[in-house]
């Protein structure tokens, strides 16, 4: 991309250059001098603006229904291991593992003294590696997606029971009531478990290696992220694992940290509430 | 400013100077010829600067979209990132979170530093009670050389103390400077007696993310921009520098979310660091 960036950036400077000297020794109506000056000056600003935006530029040539497509691919794969994300740009593989780090202490129960020296333990972290290395906190939903599926199904099959029962003129009204009410227990268990959503978080670590081939990639920051992952168990007095398959969506995917079933049943509660 | 971007900036700037220095060949076109350099000049330097305004004026005013990657759409307004899932919205967008006060109180004032570092714990757990809503605080680190960065420290120390030495000897000398001068070379000097202690340098590049959910596109913007609302608020306790990331480091900052630059200078290149 660099390289890129710097052809494109002399090419614009040289053509508007270029452009804007011969234009003034040209014999030629002024007002065509101005439109050439116009498009000189216009080179002028993409020349600028490839210093940030030179990725957007082959994209926006290619645009579509007024989208820019940077990539059509999912941006990254689970290596087969399951301990890292591979990313592939051009004929570079890039590998990205993420470390746990579990920490169970709460201020509200440390003094002043051990505060300070545990804020002074967190920072020694951040010098842990030579190359860029992310602390990240993250506040998530619990999920509680197979619990609701659960629920749904066995209200599913109780409501099913009651409708045949009473369709069903052998079924004695007792057996009616009681079928009932279970649908209304398993009803209110469904919108007490969506109505309330639980967080929980998570602290980890994450590094990225960039390599040839997707093994060597995987390799090097497994690597590095096991050195890592020492520094901080030394550091902190814990255990600090590399974080593996699901571990790893929930920290980089959208629909993990906020379950789908979870918030849609939320949604669906607050749309009824709403329309009540 | 790096000097990749001086050197953009200086080329881009020559050329357009280049067009005032011949609007005489415009003949009565001349004063058109000038003020369209002029401008080009003018829009060059604020691009520079402010390519964070300028950039989604634009995608707003042309109504494009961006496609980041399979599923990942930014919006005109490049405000935030958008995903599909099965008609589900997730919007996530990215607020800066610079620790300044921090790291110039560890600088100026030692007891002042302790004082602070046994409150962060107890701010950042009341964050984390208060807030109802998925978000994420992230902290990208690297340690500096050592040596080129003191080497770099005692060349800003030396430039400083030279235009010290102009000010005082000056004519009128002008005390606000002289203070300035005088504080700026005791953080220096501050920087590099804390290496001398042993302690490593670190850049740093901090930001916050969060994420909401919405039946729809606008529905999943507006609920983002309402917990970026309270996320702005909860976190002025921590006396965080909090801004809204618009346009290019959009794309930047949702590529880190997946993979992180490899080299310091990368990052470098990117951001404004801490040191």
């Amino acid at each position: 991309m660099s390289n890129l960036r710097n052809l494109l950036f002399i090419s614009f400077i040289g053509i508007s250059l270029v452009l804007m000297i011969v234009t003034v020794s040209l014999n030629i109506p002024n007002y065509l001098k101005i439109i050439f000056l116009i498009v000189a000056l216009f080179v002028d600003i993409l020349a600028a603006s490839t210093r940030y935006y030179t990725y957007l530029f082959i994209p926006f040539t290619k645009i579509k229904d007024k989208t820019i497509v940077l990539s059509n691919e999912e941006p990254f794969y689970l290596a087969p291991s399951g301990t890292a994300l591979i990313i592939r740009e051009g004929n570079d593989v890039y590998a990205t593992a993420f470390i746990k780090i579990p920490i169970y202490k709460s201020a509200t129960e440390m003094n002043d003294e051990e505060k300070v020296e545990f804020a002074r333990l967190f920072s020694r972290i951040v010098s842990l590696s030579r190359t860029p290395l992310r602390i990240s906190a993250q506040m998530y939903l619990i999920n509680k997606d197979d619990y609701i599926a659960k629920i749904r199904d066995r209200l599913n099959l109780v409501e099913e029971n009651y409708q045949k029962a009473s369709v069903d003129k052998s079924t004695t009204p007792g057996a009616i009531e009681r079928l009932k009410g279970e649908v209304t227990m398993w009803h209110n268990l469904l919108e007490s478990i969506g109505r309330i959503q639980s967080h929980a978080l998570i602290n980890y670590a994450s590094v990225t290696a960039l390599g040839t081939t997707e093994e060597e990639a995987t390799s090097l920051v497994t690597q590095q992220a096991e050195e890592i992952s020492a520094g901080i168990g030394a550091v902190l007095g814990i255990n600090a694992p590399l974080m593996t398959g699901e571990e790893i969506l929930l920290v980089t995917q959208p629909d993990f940290t906020i379950p789908f079933s979870t918030v849609s049943e939320s949604i669906r509660q607050k749309t009824v509430e709403e329309g009540l | 400013m790096d000097e990749e971007t001086i050197i953009y900036l200086g080329f881009t700037c020559i050329v357009a100077l280049v067009g005032i220095f011949f609007s005489a060949g415009y003949g009565e076109l001349s004063l058109v010829a000038s003020a369209l350099c002029v401008a080009t000049l003018v829009f060059i330097i604020v691009l520079n600067y402010a390519d964070f305004i300028i950039f989604p004026v634009f995608t707003i005013l042309l109504g494009i979209k961006t496609m980041a990657a399979r599923n990942y759409l930014i919006p005109k307004n490049q405000n935030c990132i958008i995903k599909n899932v099965n008609g589900l919205y997730y919007a996530t967008g990215y607020l800066t979170a610079n620790v300044y006060n921090f790291v110039f109180a560890a600088e100026r004032v030692e007891e002042g530093e302790d004082a602070k570092l046994a409150t962060a714990p107890d701010k950042w757990e009341r964050i984390v009670m208060n807030v109802h809503f998925p978000f994420k605080f992230h902290s990208i680190s690297y340690a500096n050389e050592i040596q080129s960065y003191r080497e770099e420290l005692e060349g800003k120390r030396g430039f400083l103390e030279f235009q010290l030495s102009k000010e005082m000897q000056a004519g009128s000398p002008n005390q606000l400077t002289i203070d300035d001068f005088q504080r700026r070379i005791n953080i220096i000097q501050s920087r590099i007696e804390r290496l001398s202690s042993g302690e490593r340098p670190v850049g740093s590049v901090m930001y916050i993310e969060s994420i909401a959910v919405g039946v729809s596109e606008k529905a999943a913007m507006d609920a983002l921009t309402n917990q970026m609302n309270q996320l702005q608020t909860v976190f002025n306790s921590m006396d965080l520098s909090i801004n809204r990331v618009v346009g290019r480091e959009l794309n930047i900052l949702f590529r880190f979310g997946y993979m992180l630059p490899t080299t310091a200078g990368e990052l470098e290149g990117l951001f404004n660091v801490q040191k």
